[in-house]
């Protein structure tokens, strides 16, 4: 008998997620990569691994296409960061990512009800 | 200590090796990569280690610099379709009417006139077709060009009335059409390279005023002949310099801005045999002397965003597309 094994999570998932998580996190104020990659890590139990370089060609995608802006300011640390928070397009983005997903979630648990 | 710097020089010098990256960019993966790998340290593993493992779970740096550079493009941020294309149409118009002063009015005046003439339309032809390919270089020459005709024209208009051609009209009003499309809304749209071609733009048209001097006939003015050619030329190589990455790009900026202030100094001197006197010194003495200080900031961004003196194999063959 096969047994179960638990994989990681898809690449295309986490792919698909990268946007909605990223808008998710920084809706709730601004944040700057480091700490991003391990809210994403804590939200998700450690399931969602993201490759930590990634990371960034995904914000700068995001800041090329207005949704958010980067600005500079000096960390916990003493060192100078670049720090990013929503545009009012990326709130309107939010919205919209944030419905779409809820259907799809819905719709999910929906059809394995009982299966 | 030491050992953490040259791991993280090392990572830096093979993610600047690979791409063409902007060094807020380079900064911000550095942050990441020290921070990570002062977590690890203090989770009890060895500086060395510590360091190692931060840079292998970034990643492959010439993977991570590779993405980088298809999100982000040298110049700035590259137009929609919608944006880039409509800027085309709007700027049609304009590039017909003067393909045909120049290939039809023009051709065979004067040779000096012909030249620039000729290489005007070269460039006007470039940017139109850059412009359709959506490259981010089409994009910034057209940020300072625009900008500067639209300033001009609206001085000028404002001063001596509206053209007697009204298709003249027509064809400025669809240029500020095109200008609302390409001007970069958001600040970080256009990247320093990309603010140094537009500031260089601007400069050329300093250069064009204070060259069209030297071929205006009989009323000699020997500074602004040499000058004239000197910021001309200067600005055309600046431009190529800044696409290519070279430092020189730096040295022929701060020489076409030289030469413009020289221009200046002579042309305010004169007086300006027009209808309308004041008004030709207000746009020809303001385009040479804001030319000026735009070529020297411009050789500033270009110093700042060189890579080598001579620039790198890859902008001479990634500069067209870019």
């Amino acid at each position: 008998m096969p047994r179960a094994v638990r994989h990681r999570i898809a690449k295309d998932l986490i792919a698909a997620s990268a946007t909605p998580l990223l808008l998710a996190i920084l809706h709730k104020g601004p944040s700057y990569g480091y700490a991003i990659i391990q809210q994403v890590r804590e939200l998700s139990g450690g399931e969602l691994e993201w490759s930590e370089g990634m990371l960034y060609p995904v914000l700068h995608r995001l800041e090329d296409q207005g949704l958010i802006e980067s600005y500079d300011a000096v960390g916990e640390t003493g060192r100078k960061r670049k720090y990013y928070r929503l545009r009012a397009d990326g709130r309107r983005a939010f919205t919209e990512e944030r419905r779409q997903w809820d259907v799809v979630s819905t719709t999910l648990a929906k059809a394995w009800r009982g299966a | 200590m030491s050992d953490w710097d040259d791991a993280v020089r090392g990572y830096r010098a093979a993610l600047q090796a690979e791409a063409d990256l902007d060094r807020r960019d380079v900064d911000e993966i550095e942050d990441h990569l020290r921070s990570l790998a002062e977590e690890l340290q203090t989770a009890g593993m060895s500086s060395l280690d510590a360091i190692r493992e931060a840079c292998k779970r970034l990643g492959d740096p010439r993977l991570l610099a590779r993405e980088h550079a298809r999100v982000r493009s040298p110049f700035g941020a590259r137009l929609s379709r919608t944006r880039a294309w409509s800027a085309a149409a709007l700027c049609a118009p304009w590039w017909w009417s003067f393909a045909k002063l120049t290939l039809v009015e023009v051709r065979g005046t004067a040779p000096g006139m012909t030249s620039i003439f000729g290489i005007n339309l070269a460039i006007a032809t470039a940017v139109m077709l850059g412009l359709t390919a959506r490259t981010t270089w089409a994009r910034a020459i057209l940020v300072g060009a625009l900008s500067w005709l639209m300033i001009d024209r609206a001085i000028g208009w404002a001063g001596a009335g509206l053209p007697s051609d009204r298709l003249e009209i027509v064809r400025i009003s669809c240029l500020a059409g095109a200008f609302v499309f390409v001007v970069p809304w958001r600040r970080r749209e256009l990247t320093a390279s990309g603010y140094a071609i537009a500031l260089l733009a601007w400069a050329y048209h300093g250069a064009n005023v204070v060259s069209s001097f030297q071929l205006s006939g009989p009323d000699q003015l020997p500074l602004t002949d040499v000058a004239g050619s000197v910021a001309f030329f200067a600005t055309l190589a600046a431009g190529l310099g800044v696409l290519l990455r070279g430092r020189w790009a730096a040295v022929a900026s701060i020489a076409a801005s030289v030469a413009l202030v020289i221009a200046y100094t002579d042309l305010r001197t004169r007086t300006f045999h027009t209808a309308t006197p004041t008004l030709s010194a207000i746009l020809w003495l303001g385009a040479v002397l804001t030319g000026a200080a735009a070529a020297g900031i411009a050789a500033i961004l270009a110093w700042r965003t060189s890579r080598g003196s001579l620039g790198t194999l890859r902008h001479w063959i990634d500069a067209p597309f870019a």
